[in-house]
């Protein structure tokens, strides 16, 4: 977008706040290969490990002088989805010039690039939310709701939302807002729509987008993260962009669980892969909440319009009156021993309390439901995708239609303290591990509570910190030179990068659902480690121009799903217990004593090794 | 079933080109799953989708001369020819550049007002057209109806297309806005419009009821006595 808009340089030099400027050193071809070959170990993880340990097999190929453009910021957001929004509009009421980076085209990146029809929901009883249980950092709850200036935990959020373009277009016949959800401890609007959000954000003069443009890593020197580098996805230009302090907020990644024709199993955006937050990884900084995802159901057919939210039926925990068994029988009903109340605000319990159904012989020769609507009142946004079906000729009044479980939301991410700082100085991390928790990813409100909150305390870290005296663009370099690697990679036989990503799908596809059997997530650690050692090497990229090349980008994206999808089945491996979101049924009960804990993975000598972290609880509120 | 697809990268070719494929067809496939089987299974086409649901609008494109939304288009076994959406200029291939478009809408889309929303209006919307606009809200500003206007094709600088129009009509409706939407509406091409209808055709929101909205907008211009001299 907007590269002439004025940003504040730090040192002053640079008025435009975008200054250029080639590098012309030759590229560190032994750091590349560091850098590009990553990990391969299995920690300690006994019985499962392949003891694979990192691989040199890829041969590194100059690809000539590393050449950037620096883009200076008083405070640097990556992604533009509810999180990074949030904290955008902190920083841009404190008066700081932003520069916001999305993947996406604006306003089409991601979860919050779909204009779906959200429903936003509000905590009531602050310090009593049932997602408080899911082991997550409390204090991270507490600081950002006692210090919160748009009320996102209560009921005036509403005027929040609408100040920033909503309507809440669901209204009862007086004009007043219709809650759609109304409890004692929650209250939820239908009818919010994110791209509000997106229009209101651009009405202030402080903000500079730089879409289209994937971060691949971000620049630490000396402990201290100085700002993020990566494509310019139109041309293929390297970027660098420096800030004293950085905030990640790039969605939940679950486009490693599974592979149909054109989709994960999941209604999330192809955008999230997890890039960032496994850059973070690669530089030995802990990643939690791996194992944990958020599920609803999602119809697979027909395949093409499968798991797309506004092309399928989604039978969550809304409509739970639309799920039937293999047999066509309700399945989610009272006679089958489920809380129909409980349901709708602990998506924890729904999870569970229907896996063990499924397992229990009720689920399709598939593992899935079948989806009836037949007379049945449904919700606006999934009334309106009955067209859709209509238009491939399926009559889904008449035909119950096959669906399955898809993760709409992951883990995943860095560790980060009370303040949302990783464990680098200078990045915080919206969606950072212990934010949700077993609960496996966010939602829409945590985000907005959140993002605003990790704005806060960027904005003082700023205040605080000290000058930064000296930068050095070393790390750029070797980051250039790791991707541009990945694109010119020649071997023998080599793979198509959508080959490589097939596998790791496949692989996860069997066991990062709700139901988490033993043998097939030992199945996929093998498998990953040998996609790891024997396929990553291998991978091509058929054509090397730099224009919109979306096979480079997806072969850099692999080494992020890979990461992520070997710490998500090694972390459910490790904890023999069942919580969250998922059922383990060799464990299947929840071992508090041994398991009320994050996980933290982190790699060392590139290996992946555990640790547990307890989170902090409190009860003053 | 044959696929010809439009093929152009900027930096290495001279100029654009057709490739094409015999795609197996199977039952109820959709455009993006035939786009994909070639780039998998043939040769690397440069497209772009991310909800794979009918949402973000990215997977915009034309399909035999038609606007379409590729992940929702049923396509049919008989030769087709795919090519970049019209009316925006080609990155690479299928891709385009869609951003001053959206930059546009973004600013018709700002709500004005003299003052914030306070919290003892949040129960106050016009309920009788609230049911409307929560339709209107659906669109994913794709840029599909704008690629099928035939008016826009022809004077861009008279008509500013029914994308832009919509989000004039969204706010118009919005009973928190108070800018003059009846005389943005006309001033931005509202009686060029020749009430075709093919915006309602090609758009993938079936919900949405664009010519019912530009009636609703002429009607309310001519309130005001703001239709123009040459609609007369
Ligand atoms: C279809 C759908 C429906 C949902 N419905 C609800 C609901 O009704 N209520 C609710 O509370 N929750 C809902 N959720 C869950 C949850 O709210 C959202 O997933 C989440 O809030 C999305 O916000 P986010 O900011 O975390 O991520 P996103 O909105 O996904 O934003 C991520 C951003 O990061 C960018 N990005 C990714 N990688 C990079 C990179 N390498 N470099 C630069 N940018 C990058 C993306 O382009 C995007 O802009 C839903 C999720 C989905 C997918
Ligand atoms: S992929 Fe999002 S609208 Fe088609």
């Amino acid at each position: 977008m907007d590269e002439d808009k004025k940003n504040i340089s730090e040192s002053g030099e640079e008025k435009s706040g975008v200054s250029r400027r080639g590098f012309l050193k030759g590229v560190a071809a032994s750091a590349v290969g560091a850098a590009a070959i990553g990990i391969g170990g299995m920690g300690f993880l006994g019985g499962c490990s392949s003891g694979s340990s990192a691989t040199s097999g890829s041969k590194v190929v100059a690809s000539g002088d590393a050449k950037y453009e620096i883009i200076n910021t008083d405070l640097l957001i990556i992604g533009a989805g509810f999180g990074a929004l949030s904290a955008a509009f902190q920083a841009v009421d404190k008066g700081l010039q932003i520069a916001i980076v999305d993947k996406g085209p604006f306003r089409h990146g991601g979860g919050a690039g779909f204009n779906w029809d959200v429903i936003s929901t509000w905590e009531t009883q602050l310090g009593k939310e049932s997602r408080l249980k899911n082991i997550v950092n409390q204090k991270i709850y507490y600081n950002a709701t006692t210090t919160d200036p748009y009320n996102t935990a209560n009921s005036d959020m509403a005027v929040t939302l609408l100040n920033r373009g909503e309507c809440f277009p669901d209204r009862n016949s007086d004009g007043s807002i219709h809650w759609y959800i109304n409890y004692p401890m929650v209250k939820g609007v239908e009818g919010s729509f994110p791209r509000n959000y997106h229009d209101a954000l651009l009405k202030s003069p402080n903000v500079t987008v730089y879409d289209r443009t994937m971060i691949t890593d971000i620049l630490i020197n000396d402990g201290q993260c100085v700002g993020a580098m990566g494509i310019y996805l139109p041309t293929g230009d390297f970027r660098v962009y420096r800030a004293p302090a950085t905030i990640l907020s790039t969605g939940g990644s679950c486009w490693f669980y599974g592979w149909n024709t054109v989709q994960a199993n999941s209604i999330n955006s192809t955008d999230n892969t997890g890039d960032v937050d496994m850059a973070a990884f690669r530089h030995g900084l802990g990643i939690g909440d791996s194992e944990y995802a958020s599920y609803d159901f999602a119809t697979t057919y027909p395949t093409g319009l499968g798991f797309g939210w506004s092309t399928m039926l989604n039978p969550d925990a809304n409509e739970y009156f639309t799920i039937c068994d293999k047999d066509g029988n309700r399945l989610v009903t009272k006679e089958n021993g489920i809380d129909l109340q409980r349901i709708t605000y602990d998506r924890v319990y729904f999870n569970q309390e229907v896996a063990k159904l499924l397992l229990a012989g009720k689920a399709t020769a598939d593992g899935g439901i079948l989806v009836d609507v037949n007379g049945v009142k449904l919700r606006p946004p999934i009334k309106r995708n009955i067209p859709v079906f209509e238009r491939f000729g399926v009559d889904v009044t008449k035909e119950k239609i096959p669906a399955r479980e898809e993760m709409y939301e992951h883990g995943g991410t860095p560790v980060i303290d009370e303040k949302m700082m990783a464990e680098v100085k200078g990045l915080f991390c919206v969606r950072g591990a212990g934010v949700f928790g077993a609960g496996g990813g966010s939602c829409v409100s945590v985000n907005n509570r959140m993002g605003s909150y990790a704005a806060r305390c960027a904005i003082e870290y700023i205040e605080n910190m000290d000058k930064i005296s000296k930068i050095d663009f070393t790390p750029a370099e070797t980051e250039y030179a790791r991707i541009h690697e990945i694109r010119t990679r020649n071997v023998n036989g080599g793979l198509r990068p959508h080959v490589v990503r097939h596998k790791i799908q496949q692989a996860c596809g069997t066991c990062m659902g709700i139901i988490r059997q033993k043998d097939k997530l030992e199945a996929a650690a093998k498998e990953l480690a040998r996609i790891r050692q024997e396929d990553m090497p291998k991978m091509i990229v058929s054509n090397q121009s730099k224009t919109y090349n979306t096979e480079w980008k997806e072969a850099i994206e692999n080494y992020n799903l890979l990461d992520l999808a070997e710490l998500a089945v090694q972390a459910t491996l490790m904890r023999e217990e069942s919580r969250g979101t998922y059922l383990r049924p060799d464990f299947p009960q929840k071992d508090d004593a041994n398991w009320k804990c994050m996980l933290v993975g982190r790699l060392k000598d590139g290996k992946i090794f555990f640790e547990k972290k307890a989170m902090p609880e409190v009860t003053q509120w | 079933m044959k696929l010809k697809i439009f093929k152009y990268d900027p930096a290495m070719d001279a100029e654009s080109r057709y490739i094409e494929h015999e795609v197996p067809f199977k039952d109820k496939m959709t455009l993006l799953e035939a786009i994909v089987w070639v780039h998998e299974n043939k040769e690397m086409i440069a497209f772009d989708y991310s909800c794979h649901g009918r949402m973000c609008g990215r997977c915009a494109m034309m399909l035999d001369g038609t606007p379409v939304l590729a992940c929702c288009a049923p396509i049919t076994n008989k030769d087709h020819t795919v090519e970049p959406l019209k009316g925006h200029t080609v990155i690479r291939d299928l891709i385009v550049d869609k951003s001053a478009f959206g930059d546009r809408l973004s600013k018709q889309y700002q709500r004005i007002r003299t003052e914030p929303i306070k919290p003892g209006e949040i129960n106050k919307f016009d309920a009788a057209v609230a049911p409307t606009i929560y339709d209107m809200a659906n669109c994913t500003r794709c840029g599909v109806c704008d690629a099928g206007c035939p008016v826009l094709a022809e004077k861009p600088s008279q008509y500013a297309g029914p994308a832009t129009m919509l989000a004039i009509a969204y706010r118009f409706l919005d009973s928190y806005d108070q800018a003059d939407r009846e005389l943005e509406a006309v001033s931005k091409g509202l009686y060029h419009c020749i009430m075709c209808g093919n915006c309602d055709k090609v758009c993938q929101r079936f919900e949405i009821k664009h010519v019912e909205a530009w009636k609703m907008l002429r009607a309310a211009a001519e309130k005001r006595n703001l239709k123009p001299s040459y609609a007369k």
